[in-house]
């Protein structure tokens, strides 16, 4: 009867691969993100931003969801960042720490623009 | 809308999803007292982490147990005491709080953190001491203005 | 999304909230995001939603300013009972002044609302336009029951 209301989808801009998530993020959002998460990896994503557009509704459960990709992207030296959280779950976000390994973004396109710059760095740094 | 002391109780069953109801009430109530809306937002998610504490660990899920919400509002103070029937108590007094190498090191639970998010949130929080034939009740209180625990200053 | 482990039809007593309000005019808000909070969860239009909200805040004012004479130490219980079918609002006060069943039957003259003490029956008669079904009783406590459901369109 309590529906979770949650759509996950993604998508892609200059090699930077978007997570959108829509509504809820909670325990039950488990499947949804992970399988987004491992959808764009299989594809050889290696910068991904997680797009949060109005949750309104984000707890400690879905917060360890984020956790498990942090935890994944670490070890698959990807690069990710979170954007569109409400002022309220940017704080909630780095309250849990999680602000020390993603960084987090007001918009889409600060998150876009962080993205570029390491992008940038990456080949210079290849050069 | 409150002039003096008044109580306002919600119950309701053991199934996740019903911790957003309560969210929405009680936010309601908060908002109404004159709470700046980012406490309203803290108080909603604090609320939220309680009752799945609750619902989860106190009741463990299941559906035909009752969580019972008491807020006690006054001029100046809200109090929440989120009861279960104690299926299971807390193990202790102290909150248990993670940190997020431990998280990712996939030591702690989701628990922990939601304990360590309400005691960040609020004014003040804790268990209270339990009551033959009750349940775990997790008290939280939150002032307006704010009164946080640790300041000398408040 | 639905998880179909979460989403298992339990038995219709366990969709069950219920909420104690003071007898105060304001504390009708609460019900009201209460009520729009479960429904928006059970699928309702948007709607569906506004006409669940307006009936049960003019059924709780109503409990609070006729049955409870609006003494914030009397109690209105309000009861969400939601099914696959639906969802029923029960709305009781302690009945310090029964309803006068005149008031539940009529359709009233705006005329003559507007020059009567009385204005609860322009609420009912709003009630009945508003929900699918409406009933009137008295309440186990001996006050005053209003009963409506609201239908699920599937």
């Amino acid at each position: 009867m309590i529906d979770d209301e949650l759509k996950v989808t993604t998508r892609q801009r200059d090699g930077i691969w978007i997570i959108d998530l829509e509504g809820d993020v909670t325990t039950f959002a488990e499947e949804a993100i992970t399988g987004a998460y491992e959808g764009v990896t299989k594809e050889g994503a290696k910068y991904i931003i997680i797009n949060s557009r109005q949750s309104d509704y984000i707890n400690s459960a879905g917060i360890a969801i984020l956790i498990g990709v942090v935890t994944e992207v670490n070890r698959q030296a990807q690069k990710l960042a979170i954007s569109g959280l409400s002022p309220h779950f940017q704080k909630i976000f780095r309250m849990v720490g999680l602000a020390q390994y993603a960084d987090i973004f007001a918009t889409e396109e600060e998150a876009i623009a962080a993205m570029q710059r390491h992008q940038q760095a990456a080949v210079e740094s290849a050069q | 809308m409150a002039q003096t002391q008044a109580t306002i109780e919600l119950i309701f069953p053991s199934q996740l999803g019903y911790e957003k109801i309560a969210r929405e009430a009680i936010g309601t109530l908060a908002r109404n007292m004159g709470f700046d809306p980012e406490r309203v937002e803290d108080l909603r998610t604090a609320l939220s982490e309680a009752c799945i504490n609750a619902i989860e660990h106190g009741n463990q899920r299941q559906v035909q147990r009752r969580i019972h919400i008491t807020c006690t509002i006054s001029r100046n103070r809200l109090v929440l005491v989120i009861s279960d029937e104690g299926l299971r108590f807390h193990p202790s007094q102290e909150i248990e709080a993670a940190t997020i190498e431990q998280k990712l090191a996939g030591l702690a639970s989701a628990r922990g953190m939601g304990l360590m998010l309400i005691e960040q949130l609020v004014d003040e929080c804790g268990f209270l001491p339990s009551r033959p034939g009750q349940g775990n009740r997790f008290r939280l209180a939150m002032y307006n203005p704010p009164r946080r625990h640790g300041s000398a200053s408040a | 999304m639905s998880n179909p482990q979460h989403m298992a039809p339990s038995g219709d007593e366990e969709r069950v909230i219920e909420l104690h309000l003071p007898s105060r005019l304001g504390y009708e808000k609460v019900a009201m995001d209460t009520a729009s909070a479960m429904a928006k969860r059970m699928g309702f239009s948007h709607d569906r939603v506004e006409s669940l909200r307006t009936a049960v805040s003019e059924a709780v004012t109503n409990a609070i300013e006729h049955g409870n004479q609006h003494d914030s130490a009397m109690k209105v219980v309000v009861v969400f009972t939601g099914s696959d079918d639906g969802l029923i609002v029960d709305v009781a006060d302690q009945g310090r002044k029964l309803l006068d069943h005149t008031i539940t039957e009529r359709t009233p003259d705006i005329h003559q609302v507007l020059h009567s003490d009385d204005k609860g029956g322009w609420g009912i008669w709003l009630i009945k336009e508003l929900m699918d079904e409406v009933q009137f009783s008295v309440a186990p406590s001996g006050g005053n029951k209003l009963r409506m459901v609201i239908h699920l369109d599937r």
